[in-house]
């Protein structure tokens, strides 16, 4: 574990900035756990703090460029493949159309510390109208904003932090496995979240075909458009008789109908 | 969305496969939405 440290000291810039990338472009490798270990060897004068705050914002402004160009580029599938391939594809598109519909360029800062909207925002205000120099001015102070609390949070918090690392230290190699083992386990649970959620759409889900071969019919169901604000404008129209319905309305446009009234509801 | 209407005991909800994206490309039928009407700023 001392070799750990002594690596992340002597490599701790680095080693935070491909930390961010990688977690900005997707993949699952949580950054806030380094950001907050950083801060808090910067603290102690064994990494700069000024640095560790500059490569994580160009690493998150690089992340965000990419992403911002792809979706500008292909529009609206690059948000289909990104939360597809999310560990939390629940609450993705849907939620983060609604948040940044609502809040627009602001919402970028504060984007990163709301889980699975930071990936996703930057290709929905490229599939927009945002102009990138605006984007990537609003990006930059939410990077800033994130990491430099996240660094100040291990600065602040650095004898704590000290005392982890020397407990860890005591472990020997025994402190590698287990934050190896944390990390596996933290994994195969969204993962597994991820696989259950998946089949259960799976299950539940109405094909196109089956929905026309309904609509019209006695027992046809009850359609509604549950697509964001955003959606609707890009794509003003709907499937014929579909009711279009906002989350904020839900319970007042259900309230009359029977708990067996089959309903189906789509979004982009 | 699907699961609110879960949690408030409908019991036959199920969602579109591919969304409306699907139902576009398989060449059904679609309908105008009047955003006017609707009061819905752009």
């Amino acid at each position: 574990m001392n070799e750990l440290v002594a690596a992340l000291t002597r490599w701790g810039v680095p080693l935070v900035g491909a930390n961010v990338l990688l977690e900005q472009l997707g993949l699952p490798i949580p950054a806030v756990p380094t950001l907050v270990l950083a801060g808090a060897l910067a603290a102690d004068g064994k990494l700069p703090l000024a640095g560790l705050l500059a490569v994580s914002v160009a690493a998150s402004l690089a992340a965000d460029t990419v992403w911002f160009l792809l979706g500008r580029r292909h529009g609206h599938r690059v948000l289909k493949t990104l939360c597809r391939l999310s560990l939390s594809p629940d609450s993705c598109v849907r939620q983060t159309e609604s948040i940044f519909d609502r809040w627009g360029l602001w919402s970028l800062l504060v984007a990163k510390f709301v889980p699975g909207f930071s990936t996703v925002a930057p290709p929905l205000a490229g599939s927009g109208r945002v102009a990138l120099a605006p984007f990537l001015a609003f990006s930059a102070v939410g990077a800033s904003l994130w990491a430099g609390a996240s660094l100040l949070l291990g600065a602040l918090f650095h004898g704590a932090v000290d005392r982890i690392l020397d407990s860890l230290s005591r472990l020997g190699s025994g402190a590698l496995v287990l934050l190896v083992g944390a990390f596996v386990v933290f994994l195969a649970v969204k993962w597994e979240q991820r696989r259950r959620f998946f089949k259960e759409l799976r299950m539940a889900r109405i094909p196109p075909h089956e929905l026309r071969g309904l609509l019209g019919s006695d027992a046809g169901p009850l359609v509604f458009d549950v697509r964001s604000r955003g959606a609707r404008h890009r794509d003003p129209r709907r499937i014929p008789g579909a009711v279009v319905i906002e989350v904020e309305r839900l319970d007042e446009l259900v309230a009359a109908l029977p708990k067996d009234r089959g309903i189906v509801l789509y979004c982009t | 969305m699907a699961r609110l209407l879960l949690d408030r005991g409908f019991q036959a909800v199920r969602p579109l496969a591919g969304g409306f994206d699907a139902w576009v490309e398989a060449g059904f039928d679609v309908e105008e939405i009047d955003l006017v009407a609707r009061r819905e700023p752009a």
